[in-house]
């Protein structure tokens, strides 16, 4: 692990990221739609929507106005979108903690149900309590977001009315009200994400339980909860670390969903928003960062690789 | 004669406190202060009125924008920011003198120029926006006679102008200064009873009392605190828990329920509207008036209207519903498969024919009903296919004709010539089916010239019956417009033109 791999694997992000804006913005323009017709609505005649068109620099040439926009945000600036009018930058900043806090703390929760569930239902392999954490984690798996959500709407804030339904408080504003809106929308995406954890950190630690090594610490004479902890569960992190790695973009997709259900302000929304409105600044400004959190959360993990592995080297 | 005198006096002093006791628009009991938490169901798009199409930001520019003139809660058309206006012999010109001593909430006062200039950012073509006809075509002259009066001259006698400014804020007076740097509007400054003082992108907006409002003591309210909830059960959730005070759309499955919940008030309005199948007339089978005959023959509207929006709608076979002045009783197309079919053998489809229907997914209703259509045409023979499509997606082939028949809904309309001139005279703007009558064009260019009502109706009966014959567009039924919100929120009136004026709202608590 050196300093000199960080940096290559940083350049090659760049890379990655630009490649990826460039295809979401074909991809986007090739389905079609025209965002100056969005903007107009069914009211808009020919000549309007020509004349948005010229205002929004829609009729230049597709790279022109990719390599504009690319341009722009070397400068640090993501320009403006098609439909508000309003600047994107600002938007981004206000919306990006939102988003981080609500996949920080799904991730969390998806852990503290994935761990101990996991590794309970690997020890107990074959009993009735593997039989029921997996009952548990395929219906985590089964159930649509919107529908989880909903239904912790109906529960929590209707029926016991202790934590708001929608919308969201900066956490500079109240901590606590910021704690009670991120609960039910951090709970839904981490409760599936948790459900899919499990079933994968179950078959992780199944592998190593059977690995000779941990026989012999076990004829060696040592506690169970030695074993398991400090040998088995260390060995499985490895795999365990890989999986949550292709989690996260799984969780992006999900958070998506939940913040429009909640109501909750973040980027996914945003971005939900660009694609349906065909607003290509902003969707290229939120695939962008989109990208960013993604490829900064894969560096982590390779990191966390060496420290738990210290074996693995880096080409 | 002694007793007349008595009679009289007796009757005086009834008369006079009866007069007492008249409710008048100011309401005495009313409380001024607090905030309202309102929850719209879409985001707002684009705050600029020139440009925007969005009724949520419409909705929202209700408050911050004054027109010339005004519809009241009962569609009279009133003086607003214009005290009178009067047309020229010729029919050409309006003159219209403005309230003196207006204020924009800036604190600066509205004069003719500034009317003059929203009205010519308004029609400009580059401006390029949808509403531009409301104040008349690019050529229109726009003219400052003195600093409240003001004159517009329409290369054809516009006979009701007064009325087409008071539709909606696209015709709303706005500071030139609320145009930045960039040529854009983050922030439009109006006299309105609230200004906008807090903008997070499309999840919040918060409105302020405008201290310089025209009209005494209003508004009660200290601020309205708008954020969007997007899903139907979350957003009603919010309002059974009190986390919001009112909520502009209500799923309308939900609405019995709602009703019954104490401490919350669901109010209804017939909206101004209708739920209509645009048929592509440039294309066969329906440029044969006798296929689009057929097809609306065999719609039962009730069973649509029921599945559709749940009952909570009346069905319709032309464009205009009974709580309208302008409602025509023209019904000739109760269901009846026989004569529907006749009419297709006539047409030379005695085995009915393949066709497209395109709802949209931005309006659940239209998919909605899309199924139930697909049945009922099934009973002509005709086999229909359903292409739900996005809101960008179904714009681009609405606007290009490229489609047999689209699913939609047409809101806010309140003079007749909102009903049939824009959408179906020969080439202009909103016309989608490409219908075009000559008769009927004559009409309604007639029918918008004149200023009188009985005059008009008269005109617009015939039209109605020529375009309802012709069926370009086949009616199914025009919804209610629905608001809920908790008992401590008074003075709210829900109109059938979708507006929600908050300045006579305040908040009992």
């Amino acid at each position: 692990m050196n300093f000199r791999y960080i940096v290559q694997r940083l350049v090659f992000a760049v890379f990655v990221i630009v490649g990826v804006t460039f295809l979401a913005f074909a991809i986007v323009r090739g389905v079609g739609g025209d965002p100056a017709r969005v903007k107009l609505g069914v009211t808009a005649t020919e000549e309007n929507v020509a004349a948005q068109r010229e205002r929004m620099g829609l009729n230049r040439p597709f790279l022109v106005q990719y390599g504009d926009w690319l341009l722009g945000v070397v400068q640090g600036d993501f320009g403006q979108s098609l439909i508000t009018d309003q600047r994107i930058g600002p938007q981004l900043e206000q919306r990006l903690p939102a988003t981080l806090q609500l996949g920080a703390a799904a991730i969390l929760i998806g852990m503290l149900i994935a761990f101990p569930l996991g590794i309970l239902a690997a020890l107990r392999s074959g009993s009735k309590v593997d039989m029921a954490v997996s009952l548990f984690s395929q219906l985590g798996m089964s159930i649509p977001d919107f529908w989880m959500g909903i239904l912790l709407v109906l529960l929590f804030s209707l029926q016991f009315g202790v934590l708001p339904p929608s919308g969201y408080t900066p956490i500079d504003d109240s901590f606590r009200e910021w704690l009670r809106h991120l609960i039910l929308p951090a709970l839904t995406a981490g409760l599936i994400s948790g459900a899919i954890q499990t079933r994968f950190i179950r078959s992780a630690m199944l592998e190593v339980l059977r690995a000779n090594y941990i026989q012999t610490a076990r004829a060696k004479g040592l506690r169970e909860r030695t074993v398991v902890v400090r040998h088995a569960v260390r060995a499985a992190l490895v795999n365990i670390v890989t999986i949550l790695g292709l989690q996260m973009t799984a969780l992006l997709s999900s958070v998506v969903v939940v913040e429009i259900t909640f109501a909750f302000p973040g980027i996914g929304w945003l971005a939900l928003n660009a694609v349906l409105d065909r607003d290509y600044p902003l969707l290229l400004a939120t695939v962008f960062v989109i990208g960013v959190i993604v490829t900064l959360v894969n560096l982590v993990i390779d990191l966390l690789y060496f420290f738990l592995d210290p074996r693995i080297e880096f080409a | 004669m002694k007793r007349i005198g008595i009679v009289v006096a007796v009757l005086l002093v009834a008369v006079l406190f009866l007069v007492a006791l008249a409710p008048s628009f100011a309401q005495d009991d009313a409380q001024s202060g607090g905030t309202l938490r309102a929850a719209f169901q879409n985001e707002w798009v684009s705050l600029d009125p020139h440009t925007t199409s969005s009724y949520s930001s419409y909705q929202i520019l209700n408050n911050v924008l004054d027109g010339l003139t005004f519809f009241d809660d009962d569609l009279n058309l009133v003086p607003w920011l214009a005290e009178s206006w009067e047309q020229s012999e010729d029919g050409l010109t309006w003159t219209l003198h403005l309230r003196q001593g207006v204020m924009f909430s800036n604190g600066r006062e509205m004069t003719a120029d500034d009317v003059k200039w929203s009205w010519d950012r308004l029609i400009d073509p580059a401006t390029g926006s949808g509403n531009a006809a409301r104040v008349g075509p690019p050529e229109t002259v726009i003219e400052v006679v003195d600093p409240y009066t003001v004159s517009v001259t329409h290369p054809e006698p516009f006979g009701i102008f007064p009325q087409s400014i008071g539709f909606d804020k696209a015709s709303g007076i706005m500071a030139p200064e609320s145009v930045g740097e960039d040529g854009t509007v983050q922030i439009p400054i109006g006299t309105g009873p609230f200004m906008i003082t807090e903008v997070e992108g499309t999840t919040r907006i918060l409105l302020e009392k405008n201290p310089y409002y025209w009209q005494e003591g209003l508004p009660y309210l200290d601020a309205i605190e708008i954020s969007p909830i997007p899903d139907d059960t979350v957003r009603e959730v919010a309002l059974r828990g009190g986390e919001v005070d009112w909520v502009l759309a209500i799923a309308p499955q939900s609405f019995d329920t709602l009703q019954s919940e104490e401490g919350i008030v669901v109010d209804t309005a017939p909206q101004l509207s209708y739920d209509y199948i645009g048929l592509n007339v440039t294309r066969e089978p329906f440029d044969d008036a006798r296929v689009r005959q057929a097809i609306a023959l065999s719609l039962d509207r009730d069973q649509l209207c029921a599945v559709g929006f749940f009952g909570l709608c009346e069905s319709l076979q032309g464009p205009i519903g009974t709580g309208s002045p302008w409602y025509f009783d023209y019904m000739p197309y109760d269901q009846d498969i026989d004569a529907a079919k006749a009419l297709l053998a006539d047409a030379g489809y005695p085995d009915g024919f393949d066709m497209e229907l395109m709802p949209t997914t931005q309006y659940g209703e239209t998919e909605r009903a899309a199924t139930v259509l697909q049945q009922q045409l099934a009973q002509i023979g005709i086999n229909a296919t359903v292409n739900s499509l996005e809101w960008s997606e179904w714009l681009e082939k609405e606007g290009n004709f490229e489609y047999d028949a689209y699913i939609c809904n047409w809101n806010g309309l309140i003079d007749a010539d909102q009903y049939y001139y824009l959408q179906h005279h020969t080439g202009l703007y909103f016309n989608f089916t490409g219908y075009s009558n000559p008769e009927f064009d004559d009409l309604v260019d007639e029918g918008r010239s004149l200023s009188e009502f009985d005059e008009r109706y008269g005109i617009y009966e015939q039209a109605n019956q020529i375009l309802v014959d012709d069926a370009p567009y086949v009616y199914m039924y025009n919804k209610l417009e629905i608001r809920a919100y908790r008992d401590y929120v008074k003075g709210f009136a829900v109109r059938p033109d979708q507006a929600n004026n908050f300045w006579t709202v305040w908040l009992d608590q």
